[in-house]
């Protein structure tokens, strides 16, 4: 089996000079060699790519853009690079026919700008949705919050009054200071007899609304945070300690799960949630262990569920004798040869670069495919589809290649 | 490597030969300072990019400048820009030429010869300034505080809010800001009580009536709206808008609308009314709107029983189209189908510009286009008239007369007592880039104020029209050379704030305006005054967008619909953990926007009593109440939108023609004059290069037997000009058009072309006090001499 190794380095400045000169700037993301994943700094950036090859052309996010293509932002989770990259592939006949009807041109991409978009289209969902404030106003009663907080100098006076968060447009300050003052909000609630708040998806944003809209103080000022910067939310992870119980892909203790296994399609929002609901579970471990509750400051929490989303943006390695199969099975052997040392009309594909990582091997393919779909036509052959799992077995059997090499 | 001078020009992108056009008269064109020469020929020739925006005319654009070490060889537009997207005029190109040009100011000045001789001495900038303090302080001293005049240009600029603190601090009122569109804002606040230019969200608009505003040409922004216009026009642009322009020439902005429909100058009011008409009459305007939102429609009673006819029963009794139709030129059945292609549109708007409004009853034809968009009920929609939130403007704007649009512009009633030697009015005055000598009407008049004051001071770059008259003059840095802020351009729909970064050390022995008040206020013992230098000033009101968290800095992907997208939910596209981080960012990008237009209440964009638009305006009704006199003459018209005939239209027969004055975009209003590049490029189609020439319609050319290229000489009432004749089929029958921006007078300089504002008359707008631009009545004679 096959170790899929990534090489990307950090971005040195989220501002890059201009995103025309992207193609030739070398592609810049921090390798977190002990884990072998790689975050970008800010996952935002690949929207300067969306808008600039056109993507927003066809499609739209949140019904923003174009209608021909299907809203980007109404899907739930893309899945991995790899799954993603695979509906982006087999949405390239479609497309093509789109952009040739609209005599749009085809947008090829450099690895930079293919990274960029796949993280960005991966992020959407981390976004999550605006709050609805009359969902917020109901769950502050049913969740009991105003017996200890004030908002508009109504509820109680225990904890600190809620018009104090009113300025902080992001619903997130309200879950760090949530998390924050955890364990002494326990503690009271002890003493109170009540049970702990539990929150479900998006509660904790219409939450946030209701405080936004109710509270005083809030309307001159407003604050907005970064949704996140997973490379930074790494360094956090290790720094607060979450190693201790949580591990990454093996590494770490094994007192909490594996974060690189969990399912984290949801909103950033909705994982700090989670992270509240089982933080009275966490709390009581950490005591038993004597370790210190993290508190998080500024806009820690953000970078770390961001780097915590971005765990799955890495696919699990793919089987190569699996991917050899569907190379002959797809039909990429009529061209590229049954072994893939070269074809009739495709390249040796063993001397290609796309099996430096599995960026390069998604951009190469997406770069060919106008010319793939003209000789697939005249062959009369059918585009090959491939689910996200094919590609990771495509993938190894590719990058099997290259090591086979070496070891020659 | 030697570089010689003839490289570096190539390197500023024009031959040695195009250095000088002394063939042309004008001498010189480049005079780049010696060091210069020296760092570019022993530096490493690296080329870098600084962002700034352009100031040689109001529009807003961002640019980059290309800088090879360090040194500016080429100006163009920001792409990130959200004004310009990238794109920029001749004018701004030519911004190079002027950076080095020879004429440039080098130190300050003191008058040694006549006033308006140009004779000067050159001074220390400690002389300069001893010397104003010196007359400032014996103003103060002498309670005549009033009697230090400022007059400023408005390019929507930090400097003039800055400025205006001074003259707080300093106890003057009398800061007189230029603005040339004042006319734009003037019918929103008399309808809606709301003191601003409303935003006209073309783009999204399905038919439009441009009542006269030449704006591929001038204000607001032209090169934004030759953008506009180009996507409308677009034939892939499915919406399929159609662009109704009303003037008396086909200037390039009807050229490139759908329909231009010759008007007769002055006549614009009528012709909006019977718009009106034909709307009310087929009660097609938005009758749900009228209803619930507006006051004074219908005819109405007030508190003490007196009943006021109503804008239908006014309308209604006077604007048929067969009456229009004789007054302004434009048939009758056209008048009909324009308006209900108008009131049939899903989206449309109405606005008017400078042909239309900059004349004696200005106020009232801006006010009666406007009107057009309440009845379509098109107000805080899109496609219609939009009113983005006031942003981030220091609090002195509140409370200045400088930026109440009923209070500025009244520049005659300055000059009227400064004529009448009335001392205790105006004792020093400073012209802050300020040039009304050149750029205002009666010029002759001007001549004769600026010798009745006892002290003229100037602040400009160059020696112009105006400042020929000053006792002192002071060397403003060249705009690629200062540092200043640039706030949202009227009428666009987004709030935006540019930053204008100085992209060069100073050629030569200039100051910035704010680091000069400053010192006068040290002098001058103004201790409110709390600024330590000009950039803390910029930073703090910087700071504010910074601390807000509204909108982003500009950058590749700021789409206006991903910066609502994530705004929505509480992020911020970007983050910045301290303001120099954000200021850093700001200079590299060039400028920060806010795209989301806000949500609520429609309520919020009528600030007036009624809560309502008004068709009657009890604003103005209140705001003239002390002047009882011209309320109860005038009561029912004076506060409602009506046409005023003007005296102009009337039979002339010792000055039959009308001539009508137009701005050019590669010149605006003579600020470009100085560029070779500019020079060659506003005649491209009159192929009267460095030169003027007036347009005339071939009916009255061959009554004179007029070929093109023939002298005439255009006689006013108020002076009489030579000038060669363009003949053009897209003109009026007895109408002329005459471009601005040509015949600067300054001793020892040539003169280039004539200035039509020798001879365009001293008529007002009563209720703005802008100047008209449209009704001076001219007779033709031809001559054979007097033009090369």
């Amino acid at each position: 089996m096959c170790s899929v190794k990534m090489q990307m380095k950090g971005k040195s400045s989220i501002y890059r000079l201009s995103a025309i000169l992207a193609s030739s700037i070398v592609l810049l993301w921090t390798p977190l060699q002990a884990q072998n994943i790689f975050m970008p700094e800010n996952p935002l950036e690949g929207r300067i790519v969306f808008e600039q090859k056109g993507c927003i052309t066809c499609h739209a996010i949140k019904g923003e853009g174009g209608d021909v293509g299907p809203d980007l932002g109404d899907r739930k989770f893309y899945g991995s690079f790899l799954e993603l990259a695979s509906i982006m592939w087999n949405h390239l006949p479609s497309m093509l026919g789109q952009m040739r009807e609209l005599e749009l041109p085809f947008p090829e991409f450099s690895k930079t700008e293919m990274v960029e978009l796949t993280a960005y289209l991966y992020y959407l969902r981390y976004l999550g949705d605006p709050g609805n404030l009359y969902r917020g106003k109901v769950l502050a009663k049913e969740k009991k919050c105003l017996n200890c907080h004030a908002i508009a100098g109504k509820g109680g006076k225990i904890g600190p009054p809620f018009d104090k968060l009113a300025k902080y447009i992001s619903p997130l300050y309200l879950a760090q200071a949530l998390w924050n003052h955890g364990p002494s909000m326990e503690k009271k609630l002890k003493e109170m007899g009540l049970e702990r708040p539990v929150f479900k998806r998006g509660e904790i944003v219409d939450l946030s609304a209701y405080i936004r809209a109710a509270g005083k103080g809030g309307k001159r000022q407003r604050v907005y945070m970064s949704p996140g910067n997973p490379q930074n939310g790494a360094k956090v992870f290790r720094e607060k300690g979450c190693f201790d119980c949580h591990s990454v892909n093996g590494e770490g203790a094994d007192i909490g799960p594996d974060l690189s296994e969990a399912e984290w399609g949801y909103s950033i929002t909705e994982i700090a949630g989670l992270m509240w609901n089982h933080g009275a579970a966490m709390a009581s471990t950490m005591n038993e262990k004597s370790i210190k509750w993290p508190k998080f400051t500024g806009g820690e929490m953000a970078d770390v569920i961001a780097y915590i989303y971005f765990l799955q943006f890495k696919d699990p390695p793919g089987s190569a004798e699996a991917g050899r199969n569907l190379f002959t099975e797809k039909g990429c052997a009529q061209c590229h040869g049954t072994d893939a040392r070269g074809g009739e009309i495709g390249p040796d594909l063993s001397e290609s670069t796309a099996l430096l990582s599995a960026f390069n091997m998604v951009q190469i393919m997406w770069n060919h495919a106008p010319v793939m779909e003209e000789r697939i036509s005249e062959k009369t052959l059918e585009w090959p589809e491939f689910t996200g799992q094919q590609m990771r077995d495509l993938y190894a059997f590719l990058y099997s290649l290259q090591e086979h090499k070496s070891d020659n | 490597m030697e570089i010689s001078r003839r490289d570096f020009l190539r390197l500023l992108g024009v031959t040695a030969t195009g250095a000088t056009v002394g063939a042309l008269g004008a001498g010189t064109v480049f005079s780049i300072p010696e060091h210069l020469f020296q760092r570019i020929s022993d530096g490493p020739k690296i080329e870098s990019w600084k962002t700034s925006v352009c100031s040689l005319c109001p529009g807003g654009c961002g640019i980059r400048v290309r800088l090879i070490d360090g040194i500016p060889v080429r100006i163009t537009g920001n792409p990130l820009h959200p004004i310009n997207r990238g794109a920029i005029c001749p004018l701004a190109e030519a911004g190079i030429e002027m950076l080095y040009h020879p004429k440039r100011l080098k130190n300050p000045l003191k008058r040694s010869g006549a006033r308006g001789e140009n004779k000067w001495q050159e001074i220390s900038w400690e002389e300069a300034l001893q010397t104003v303090s010196e007359r400032l302080n014996n103003l103060f001293r002498n309670n005549r505080n009033n009697a230090f005049h400022v007059f400023s240009q408005n390019y929507n600029n930090y400097q003039n809010y800055f400025l205006e603190e001074f003259m707080f601090s300093f106890g003057s009122e009398n800061h007189h800001v230029e603005n040339r569109i004042a006319q734009w804002a003037l019918p929103v606040l008399a309808s809606q009580g709301w003191n601003r230019v409303p935003a006209y969200d073309l783009l999204n608009s399905d038919c439009i009536l441009n009542f006269g505003a030449d704006v591929l040409d001038t204000e607001p922004s032209p090169v934004r709206y030759n953008q506009i216009y180009g996507a409308l026009r677009n034939p892939g642009n499915n919406r399929r808008t159609d662009i109704i322009h009303f003037g008396a020439q086909l200037s390039r902005t009807a050229a490139m609308s759908s329909q231009w429909i010759p008007t007769r100058p002055g006549t614009m009011a009528c012709l909006a009314l019977s718009i009106a008409y034909i709307m009310i009459r087929d009660r097609s305007y938005d009758k749900g709107f009228v209803r619930n939102s507006t006051f004074g429609f219908k005819d109405w009673t007030d508190s003490e029983g007196i009943t006021h006819k109503g804008f239908e029963s006014l309308v209604t009794g006077n604007y048929y189209p067969e009456r229009v139709s004789k007054i302004c030129g434009v048939p009758a059945e056209k008048i009909v189908k324009t308006a209900r292609r108008f009131a049939a549109a899903e989206k449309a708007l109405a606005f008017g510009g400078e042909q239309a409004v900059n004349s004696p009853n200005g106020f009232y034809t801006s006010w009666a286009i406007y009107c057009l968009n309440a009845l379509k009920g098109n107000l805080d929609k899109p496609g219609g008239v939009l009113f983005p939130s006031p942003v981030f403007e220091p609090p002195v704007s509140e409370k200045s007369p400088a930026y109440d649009f009923l209070k500025r512009n009244n520049f005659e009633e300055i000059i009227g007592n400064v004529l009448a030697k009335k001392p205790e009015v105006a004792d020093t005055i400073l012209f802050n880039r300020f040039n009304p000598v050149f750029n205002m009407p009666a010029r002759k008049n001007w001549h004769q104020v600026l010798q009745n004051i006892p002290f003229i001071i100037s602040y400009t770059s160059f020696i112009d029209d105006t400042s020929r008259f000053a006792d002192l003059v002071l060397p403003a840095p060249f705009f690629l050379e200062d540092l200043d802020l640039y706030k949202t351009v009227p009428s666009i729909e987004f709030n935006h704030l540019t930053v204008q970064q100085p992209v060069v050390d100073p050629l030569y022995n200039t100051r910035g305006l704010g680091d000069i008040l400053i010192l006068l206020a040290k002098q001058t013992d103004l201790n409110d005054f709390k600024w330590k230098s000009y950039e803390q000033f910029v930073k703090s009101n910087a700071e504010s967008i910074y601390l807000s968290g509204e909108g982003s800095i500009i950058s590749e992907s700021t789409d206006r619909s991903w910066i609502e997208f994530l705004k929505r939910r509480g992020w911020q596209p970007f983050a910045y953990s301290t303001f120099d981080e954000f200021w850093d960012v700001l200079l590299e990008k060039g400028g920060w926007w806010n795209p989301i237009y806000p949500d609520g209440n429609t309520k919020r964009i009528f600030r007036n009593k009624s809560g309502k638009f008004e068709f009657f305006s009890q604003t103005l009704y209140d705001y003239f109440s002390n002047d009882k006199g011209r309320a109860e003459e005038e009561f029912n018209l004076a506060f409602v939108p009506h046409y005023d005939p003007p005296a102009f239209l009337q039979e002339n027969k010792v000055f039959p023609y009308s001539l009508i004055v137009f701005p050019q975009l590669s010149n605006y209003n003579g600020t470009g004059s100085r560029s070779g590049l500019v020079q060659e490029l506003s005649a491209i189609y009159s192929r009267e290069f460095w030169n003027s020439w007036v347009e005339i319609d071939p009916y009255t050319a061959g009554e004179f037997g007029l070929n093109d290229g023939d002298g005439i000489a255009l006689i006013s009432a108020t002076g009489r000009i030579p000038v060669r004749v363009k003949i053009v089929p897209t003109l009026m029958p007895g109408v002329l058009a005459m471009p601005l921006g040509q015949g600067h007078e300054i001793p020892g300089e040539e003169k280039i072309g004539q200035n039509p504002m020798e001879i365009v008359d001293k008529e007002i707008d009563s209720v703005s006090g802008a100047y008209s631009l449209i009704s001076t009545r001219v007779r033709i004679e031809k001559i054979s001499s007097e033009l090369s």
